[in-house]
C-alpha cells in the first residue's frame, strides 16, 4: 500500500481501522509522521470513519510552529503500512498476513495469561477474604454433658470423703456440676455425680482414670449418661 | 465505597507533581467536595478544587486549559468526575460512566479536545479499577475510551505505581 491510497475510499477506512485502538499513528505521542500522513490525505475523513476524523480534527489543530515542532520522521511509519493491509478484510486474510498480525498472535497468547493471572489473583484474594471472614467467627465450643458413677468397695467406705476427693480434679475445660448419692444395696450407696466438658480439651478416658487413681475409696467407675450440648 | 479517595487523590498529586508531600493530605481535605464556600487561608478544601490548585501551583496551567472554552470544558470534567465517575464501582453507574466518556471520546483524542488535561488524568485514575476488570470483548465495545486509556498509561508520570494495562483487538470475536 502506498502513502497516496490515503486518497482512496479504501485507504482512508484502513486508516480508521488503524487508528480504532491508536490515538496517533505513529506511537503515543503526535509526530512528523501524524503531519505526514495528514498531508497526504485528500479531504477530511467522513463521519462514516469517525475514528480517522476524530484522529483528522486532532492533527488539525496544531498549526504553524507547533506543527513544525512535533518531534520524529516525516514518514509514514511502516506499523500503518502494514497494519492497514491486516486490517482490512482481505480476500485471503490467512496468505497475506504480514509481520504485524504475528505481533497480535503473541499478543492473544500473552493476554490470555494476563487474564489467568488476574483471575487468579482475583480468586485468591477472594480466598483469603473468605478465610479472613471464617477465622473472625466465634468458633462453637462442643462440649458435654456426662454423668459418672462412682462406686464404692463397700459400705465403709466414707462417700462424702470420697467425693470431695473427687471434686479435687481440676482440668481445663472441666465444670463440675451436682451429685447424689444412690443406694445400690445392702446399704451400699453409689456416687453420681454430674460434670460438664469441653470436648477438646477433656479427655473422658483421662478423666475416670483420675477418679480410679484414688484407689482407697473408688472400685470403679461407670459412664452413666452422656450428652452432647 | 468511593473513587475521589484519599488513595487516588495522591496518585493524582503525584502525577501532577513527583516532588509533592501528599502525606500532609487527609480524608478530612478531599472529601469535603460540595462543601466550597467556606475558603481558609486561601485554599479550597474538597477534591477537583484542590487538583486545580495543585495544577496551578505546580506550573503546569495547560492542563486547565488556554482558552476560556477549553478551560470550561476541563471544569465541566472535573465537575463530572467527581459527581458521577466517583461512583464507577457501582456496577449500573460503571456502565453508564463508561458508555458517557466513549461517546465524548468518540470524536475528541482527550476528554477535553485536543490537549491533555487535567480531567484526563482524574478520569486515568477514577476508572483505573473498573477498566482493570474488563474483559477484552469489553474493552473492545468502548474502542474510544480503550485508545484513550491505553494512550494515557503509557505516560510514566501519569501512571504512577498503576500496572500497564493490555489492550488488543485481534479481531477474533
Amino acid at each position: 500500500m502506498a502513502v497516496g491510497d490515503f486518497k482512496s475510499e479504501k485507504g482512508v477506512k484502513d486508516l480508521d481501522a488503524f487508528l480504532a485502538e491508536r490515538s496517533y499513528v505513529d506511537g503515543f505521542v503526535p509526530s512528523q509522521a501524524d503531519i505526514c500522513v495528514f498531508e497526504a490525505l485528500a479531504k477530511a475523513p467522513s463521519a462514516a470513519t469517525p475514528h480517522a476524523l476524530r484522529w483528522y480534527n486532532h492533527i488539525k489543530s496544531y498549526q504553524g510552529a507547533e506543527k513544525q515542532k512535533l518531534p520524529g520522521k516525516k514518514e509514514v511509519p511502516s506499523a500503518l503500512l502494514k497494519g492497514g493491509s491486516a486490517a482490512a478484510p482481505a480476500a485471503a486474510p490467512a496468505a497475506a498476513k504480514p509481520a504485524a498480525d504475528d505481533d497480535d498472535d503473541v499478543d492473544l497468547f500473552g493476554s490470555d495469561e494476563e487474564e489467568d493471572a488476574e483471575a487468579a489473583k482475583i480468586r485468591e484474594e477472594r480466598l483469603a477474604a473468605y478465610a479472613a471472614k471464617k477465622s473472625n467467627k466465634p468458633t462453637v465450643i462442643a462440649k458435654s454433658s456426662i454423668v459418672l458413677d462412682v462406686k464404692p468397695w463397700d459400705d465403709e467406705t466414707d462417700m462424702k470423703a470420697m467425693e470431695v476427693q473427687v471434686r479435687t480434679i481440676a482440668m481445663d475445660g472441666l465444670v463440675w456440676g451436682a451429685s447424689k448419692l444412690v443406694p445400690v444395696g445392702y446399704g451400699i450407696n453409689k456416687l453420681q455425680i454430674m460434670c460438664i466438658v469441653e470436648d477438646d480439651k477433656v479427655s473422658v478416658d483421662q478423666l475416670t482414670e483420675e477418679i480410679q487413681n484414688f484407689e482407697d475409696f473408688v472400685q470403679s467407675v461407670d459412664i452413666a449418661a452422656f450428652n452432647k450440648i | 465505597m468511593v473513587q475521589c479517595n484519599l488513595e487516588n487523590f495522591k496518585k493524582i498529586s503525584k502525577s501532577l507533581d513527583e516532588s509533592i508531600n501528599v502525606k500532609k493530605y487527609n480524608e478530612a481535605d478531599i472529601l469535603k467536595v460540595y462543601s466550597l464556600n467556606k475558603t481558609h487561608d486561601g485554599s479550597l478544601p474538597g477534591f477537583c478544587a484542590s487538583l486545580v490548585m495543585l495544577a496551578k501551583k505546580s506550573k503546569q496551567l495547560h492542563l486547565l486549559g488556554d482558552s476560556p472554552e477549553d478551560q470550561a470544558v476541563v471544569r465541566q470534567w472535573l465537575e463530572y468526575a467527581v459527581s458521577t465517575a466517583n461512583y464507577v464501582d457501582v456496577p449500573n453507574v460503571s456502565r453508564q460512566v463508561l458508555k458517557d466518556i466513549n461517546t465524548n471520546l468518540s470524536e475528541r483524542t482527550f476528554v477535553a479536545g485536543n490537549f491533555r488535561s487535567l480531567a484526563d488524568i482524574v478520569l486515568y485514575h477514577l476508572l483505573h479499577q473498573v477498566v482493570v476488570s474488563l474483559t477484552f470483548q469489553e474493552k473492545e465495545q468502548f474502542v474510544h475510551l480503550s485508545r484513550w486509556y491505553n494512550n494515557l498509561q503509557q505516560d510514566g508520570s501519569i501512571r504512577g505505581p498503576n500496572p500497564l494495562l493490555t489492550f488488543s483487538r485481534t479481531l477474533l470475536y
